[in-house]
């Protein structure tokens, strides 16, 4: 493994953590934005609000280390990306700038129309930010972001069928992910109405991003082919089934109400799929402009950003991963308000 | 910085040309290659940069003018981060000055209204120095490598993104400007959540 396979490998690794985890909050929002009127989805809020709370920033930080492995150690193949892609890029800021301000203020609105001016800002740019990301990755994935300074196509590379097909799984994973995390959190309070509430909207959501998922491969198959063909044979192919295999078992333990397991397996599909996209191009970096080893930074350069990268996720780990665990224990927030 | 990044120095201070044992200046406009209307602090800059009263500080003409940056930005935004943070700092001390002398609190006025513009004063020392370090390397955006202008993207419609962004941040400073009135006038006490409970949606 080379110092830029290695730089891959923790982009993809980032990449991951932020999916499943800053996933899960974002499709909080979405269950949030179609909880229904103010008085019928308000417990269904109030959960979301509660589970969120603790942990609602605190994704960010993986999205922050994948850019800056990206950028420092992929410099020209960062550039163009981001130049072509901007309009997503863009878009996604904005977004994830709003629903953070509109989660704040929330908490503050002391008239029912202030609290849906803020909540719909939340829940929009909840569902606005996965489904920009994932279309700027369905972009590169499909070979549309030539080496250059925007030489690419603003509004097609990242409007086009791959980057459609992505943007909305990006978006129902996030609703799947935060449905098992909710049912969860509302099983813990005795919250029975809502666990019931969140099983079924996993088992749906679930469900639906599973067909998409293989449904999608048709559309890979027609607008990205090698890349399906990268994610139809040899290593990518392994990862494929892994996640089928994960996507499926997740189900059936949401289904037995395992919602603990489920998230651990849940987690291990959605990392299949990141490494089988980065193993199904490799080593091709933009597809069909540059490949891993020609993009790559200069090895002094590599190992210093490797080095720091260490040495940044042993300071951060240990306090990220205390506070999930007093997330997921429930012990960082009070019992549930209602407003 | 007079080793790495001279000309960022030179327009900090307003050294036209290369001299030996240069001056300081408080205040004062760059024109034609000297502050006029300054106090000077004679062979200040040499003592402060070099160690030594005597030493040369390499002066903006040591560069074509199209790699300097626009002095007097960069002179005010540079004076007006180090005013501020005189200023601060003498706050400190004459506040512990009047603790340990007298053991209590200043009792001036002048004081407490300095305290009050002390929050906003920072926030513009902050804002001062980023100008300082940011304008003071133009041309460059990686100094001596690459330029600003070769730098910048060449995505159309950059002008509707920065308008769109002013837009959200606007918004944001009304929505926290709101906020911060809310919560004087409420007594943070009474919670506004208690409020929006007992009123009937």
């Amino acid at each position: 493994m080379s110092l830029a396979d290695a730089c891959l490998a923790g982009i993809a690794l980032g990449m991951t953590a932020y999916v499943v985890l800053g996933g899960a909050d974002f499709g909080g929002g979405f269950w949030d934005l179609t909880a229904g009127g103010a008085e019928r989805g308000r417990a269904l809020r109030d959960l979301v609000r509660h589970s969120m709370g603790p942990v609602w920033e605190a994704n960010h930080v993986w999205l922050i280390f994948v850019l800056v492995l990206a950028w420092t150690a992929f410099p020209v193949a960062f550039g163009s990306a981001m130049s072509t892609l901007y309009v997503a890029g863009f878009l996604a800021v904005a977004g994830i700038v709003l629903r953070g301000a509109a989660f704040a203020l929330r908490g503050q609105a002391s008239s029912l129309p202030e609290a849906r001016l803020f909540g719909a800002a939340f829940a929009l740019s909840s569902v606005l930010v996965p489904f920009c990301l994932g279309a700027a990755a369905g972009g590169i994935a499909s070979g549309r972001v030539p080496v250059g300074n925007a030489a690419g196509d603003p509004w097609a590379s990242w409007l086009n069928p791959t980057s459609l097909l992505i943007g909305v799984l990006a978006v129902l994973l996030s609703a799947y992910l935060a449905a098992v995390f909710l049912a969860a959190d509302a099983e813990r309070a005795g919250l029975l109405e809502l666990r019931r509430a969140f099983r079924a909207r996993a088992l749906a959501t679930g469900c639906v991003a599973g067909a998409i998922a293989i449904g999608g491969l048709l559309v890979l198959r027609a607008d990205a082919r090698a890349l399906f063909d990268g994610l139809t044979s040899g290593r990518g192919l392994i990862c494929v089934v892994l996640s089928a295999l994960a996507g499926l078992a997740t189900l059936v333990l949401v289904w037995r109400d395992r919602f603990a397991a489920a998230r651990y397996v849940g987690a291990v599909a959605v990392a299949a799929i990141t490494a089988g996209w980065a193993l199904a191009q490799y080593p091709q970096l933009l597809p069909g402009e540059l490949t891993v080893a020609q993009a790559a930074a200069p090895d002094a350069t590599l190992v210093a950003l490797l080095v720091s990268a260490v040495l940044g996720a042993l300071t951060i780990a240990p306090a990220q991963l205390a506070l999930y665990r007093m997330a997921v224990t429930g012990r960082l927030a009070g019992p549930v308000e209602t407003s | 910085m007079a080793k790495d990044q001279p000309t960022k120095l030179a327009a900090f201070e307003g050294l036209g040309h290369t001299t030996a044992g240069a001056p300081m200046h408080i205040g004062g406009v760059y024109e034609n290659g000297a502050v006029r209307g300054g106090i000077e602090l004679p062979r200040m800059l040499s003592l402060l940069a070099r160690h030594d009263a005597n030493a040369p500080i390499q002066g903006l003409s040591a560069v074509p003018p199209a790699d300097r940056p626009p002095v007097n930005v960069v002179r005010f935004a540079f004076q007006a981060m180090v005013a501020i943070g005189t200023l601060l700092a003498l706050m400190g001390i004459a506040y512990l000055a009047v603790w340990w002398r007298r053991g209590r609190l200043p009792r001036s006025h002048w004081f407490y209204r300095l305290l009050v513009a002390a929050g906003p004063l920072s926030l513009i020392a902050l804002l001062a120095g980023w100008t300082t370090t940011e304008v003071g390397r133009q041309p460059w955006v990686v100094y001596g490598v690459m330029r600003t202008s070769t730098g910048v993207t060449a995505a159309r419609g950059i002008g509707i993104a920065l308008v769109v962004l002013l837009g959200v941040y606007a918004a944001l400073a009304a929505a926290i400007f709101w906020l911060l009135r809310r919560l004087a006038r409420h007594s943070p006490q009474s919670d506004v959540r208690e409020e929006l409970r007992l009123r009937p949606a």
